[in-house]
């Protein structure tokens, strides 16, 4: 215990690594940037790359290259998506100066960040002391090499153009950075699920609102996004709520038929997820709920597992307390409230965390029961857009990276609590 | 018993009968109250969408049933189409090496004279045992090859973690360095996947045509590259090297890590002073004492790879090219999902129940006698 608390204190004092601020940085930067050049439509237009063209061609969304297409320079009449088929041509599009700020703005966060964190590493945490140390230092970079190449193929890849993924030459950085494709991936490719506000009636802050309200009604990444946020999060309450009282009852509460009950719950964790999703199903069929959120939702909330992981963390807890508690006069509800839930947060983080986790990157449910794409959460969606659309691998490329550096993201800030949490629930799972 | 104790006895039951009685009207009676009320939110919701639902899907592997209709009771009929086998009259199959010197297969024929004295071919056919199902067997083949990775990942996971287990400071960087695959796993990351695995412009095959290229090692013309999840001989492979690079710095590897430093340092020290190297350290110290996490994850690693697969191949490869990457999960959802055929999906779904149990009962009696301590 003594060493626990000193562990404690030595972390607190020690402060917060550079490259954690400066990649924290840098990344809420390129988010916020994200964010205000989707809202702001008008900020988009300056940016955009400059085509000189007929006004009777309509609004020009986004610039595409394709070199196989029949003509020079086309527009898809639905989308109005610009198609570009001269290489002589594409090079007189240059990029507007906005595409270049914003593109060395991210090139120098970047390098600051990857500088900081080796420059940190070398003169603080005092590697390259002996060559045993070098020799795990190099193994270690390859090690993280092949885990980070792939993440960074993803980047470079959903930042280029069509004509560059089709270049024989392979190249990291693509010039200039092409980041209308996010622009693209978060209408799913297709310009008819971007927004149309007029500007004139709402003015600029009733333009924001409206503009975030009708995405958030339309289908696109942004409604992805809420959607799965929101299944998660009412999931997550639900489920610790339900089986922290049924944990507790497990634990400590006598009643007849109480322990054969608790291995009745026992013997269903073995049952794979398969078996139960076809009778699910057919009970959401009955009962009218498919393709809604209910049939998400309601049905996760209730784990054997959850109740076991709390039964069993419950059981360790001293009794005296309670006792105690209890003769004071508190009530069982209060007992559990106020005393059993705060002596568990370990436990109830640990299942927070899967539970989220697990719910954030469920696929297969929502797959079975949902039909309309403005219901669907994340993963289901991006699978919808990948299969559905036939994006461009750019395209893509953007919107995988757009669901997975958030996930990056929470992961660094709360790392310490994801290993805890996987041993914890190891060993009493 | 003596017979002169009974009285007593039963005196002191029948009193402790009466105030367990008379309890029962107060503190006991709330607390059964508190109990049920207490487990009554989750009772009700495990009732309605786990313990029932099971009932109904076990009966519904015993009918046909296609949503639309009611289930029709068809005793173990979708047990036998998918677990038995039958004879069949297969065409004799010879082969024949042609003029080129290729070799083709040739069916077998017999002269046949019919008692006007005409003369007839007729095929050669011998009884062959056949399954009535051969998807389903080839699936689950596919589903135990995928698995595979799962001792490769574990010596890569224990590697990691012994190199991880010394004072090494910045140790939470790396660890987070090698989490991130498995932290973000999931949909987006197997579409990264399957465009790391494109042809021609996917990451692999243009680092292979980097490298080996360079050397002259890879094939000049694009036809000739590997084609990775596109074809069926590399497909499994190329989804269990990726399930590699998800998996190996991720659970498994912090849950080494954890058992790694629970080991007693004193045994080394003692081990140390025995002169024992390395590998007896590890052998007789390290592997015994961690055997348990191992253990965990060999259980986990077999339950979870007979239900998984799903994701993958609905994503990546839609349980293609020919099959090859469909596991037991992808056609348990093919059967209920896309051909709403529920009573045979529900009974493979029950066999893979099957699988699982024998296999996690079999580990605790046999697997669970090597764990020490």
């Amino acid at each position: 215990m003594d060493a626990q608390a000193r562990e404690i204190l030595r972390r607190s004092r020690r402060p917060t690594p550079i490259w954690k601020t400066v990649g924290a940085l840098a990344y809420g930067i390129l988010l916020t940037g994200l964010i205000v050049f989707v809202i702001s439509d008008e900020l988009w237009e300056k940016l955009r790359i400059p085509l000189t063209l007929d006004p009777d061609m309509g609004r020009v969304r986004w610039a595409r290259v394709d070199t196989e297409a029949v003509e020079e320079i086309s527009v898809h009449e639905r989308t109005g998506v610009i198609t570009v088929n001269s290489e002589e041509l594409l090079e007189t599009f240059e990029p507007s100066r906005g595409f270049v700020v914003l593109t060395w703005v991210a090139a120098l966060l970047l390098i600051v960040g990857v500088g900081a964190g080796l420059g940190a590493a070398v003169l603080k945490l005092g590697y390259f002391a002996d060559g045993a140390k070098v020799a795990t230092l190099i193994f270690f970079t390859i090690f993280g090499l092949t885990m980070v190449v792939p993440f960074l193929w993803m980047i470079s890849m959903a930042l280029r153009s069509l004509h560059e993924v089709r270049l024989s030459e392979f190249e990291w950085i693509p010039w200039p950075l092409r980041w209308t494709n996010f622009y693209e991936a978060v209408y799913l490719g297709a310009v008819e699920n971007a927004p149309r506000i007029d500007r004139d009636i709402h003015g600029t802050i009733g333009y924001i609102f409206a503009y975030l309200a009708e995405m958030l009604r339309g289908q696109n990444f942004l409604r992805f996004y809420i959607n799965s946020f929101f299944i998660s999060s009412y999931v997550t309450v639900g489920l610790i709520t339900t089986s922290s009282l049924a944990a507790y009852s497990f634990a400590r509460l006598e009643f007849p038929g109480r322990d054969k009950l608790f291995l009745a719950y026992l013997a269903t964790m073995m049952i794979p997820g398969s078996v139960l999703s076809i009778p699910v199903f057919v009970l959401m069929c009955r009962i009218g709920w498919v393709d809604s959120y209910r049939a998400i939702i309601i049905p996760a909330m209730f784990s054997a597992y959850g109740t076991f992981l709390l039964r069993q963390f419950f059981m360790t807890l001293p009794g005296e307390l309670e006792d105690s508690a209890k003769i004071d006069g508190c009530s069982l509800f209060g007992i559990f409230l106020r005393i059993t839930l705060p002596l568990s947060k370990p436990a109830v983080a640990t299942l927070t965390i899967f539970t989220f986790m697990g719910q954030w990157r469920n696929f297969m449910w929502p797959l079975i029961i949902l039909n309309d794409p403005r219901k669907m959460p994340l993963p289901v969606g991006l699978q919808f857009f990948a299969a559905g659309a036939a994006p461009d691998p750019t395209v893509l490329m953007a919107a995988t990276m757009m669901m997975i550096i958030p996930v990056i993201i929470v992961f660094i800030m709360g790392q310490r609590y994801f290993v805890e949490g996987i041993q914890l629930g190891a060993i009493k799972g | 018993m003596p017979p002169g104790d009974s009285s007593e006895d039963t005196t002191i039951r029948e009193i402790e009968k009466r105030q367990a009685r008379r309890s029962l009207s107060g503190a006991v009676i709330r607390e059964r109250f508190a109990g049920y009320a207490f487990i009554a939110p989750n009772l009700l919701g495990f009732l309605a969408f786990v313990s029932i639902p099971i009932v109904f899907s076990f009966y519904f592997a015993f009918t046909e049933y296609r949503v639309l209709t009611p289930p029709e009771w068809v005793g173990l009929r979708n047990f036998n189409e998918i677990l038995w086998f039958h004879y069949e009259d297969v065409p004799v199959r010879d082969e024949v090496v042609l003029a080129d010197g290729s070799i083709d297969e040739e069916v077998r024929v017999r002269e046949v004279i019919a008692d006007d004295g005409t003369v007839t071919e007729e095929v050669v056919t011998e009884r062959r045992l056949r399954p009535n199902d051969p998807d389903f067997w080839y699936y689950l083949y596919n589903t135990i090859f995928l698995m595979m990775g799962l001792p490769i990942g574990i010596v890569i996971s224990l590697g990691m973690a012994l190199i991880m287990n010394q004072k090494i400071r910045g140790i939470t960087f790396w660890r987070t360095v090698f989490f991130l695959p498995s932290v973000t796993a999931g949909v987006a990351v197997f579409l990264l996947w399957s465009n790391i695995y494109a042809v021609e412009r996917g990451l692999l095959n243009q680092f292979l045509n980097a490298t080996l290229g360079y050397l002259g090692a890879f094939p000049e013309d694009t036809a000739d590259w590997p084609r990775w999840i596109h074809s069926a001989r590399l497909s499994k492979p190329s989804l269990i090297l990726m399930g590699l690079w998800i998996g190996a710095g991720g659970f498994n590897m912090i849950l080494y890590l954890a058992a790694l430093q629970g080991v007693d340092p004193q045994l080394y020290e003692a081990a140390m002073i025995d002169g024992a190297n390395a590998w007896q350290k590890f052998r007789n110290i390290t592997w015994p004492l961690i055997t348990p996490t191992t253990f965990f994850i060999v259980v986990m690693g077999v339950i979870g790879g007979f239900q998984g697969g799903f994701q993958q191949a609905y994503v990546m490869t839609e349980g293609g090219p020919e099959g090859s990457t469909t596991t037991l999960s992808y056609y348990i959802f093919n059967n209920a999902f896309a051909w709403f055929n529920m009573g045979k999906a529900a009974a493979i779904a029950w066999f893979l129940f099957l699988i699982v149990f024998v296999i996690t009962v079999l580990n605790w009696k046999y697997g669970g006698k090597k764990v020490n301590y």
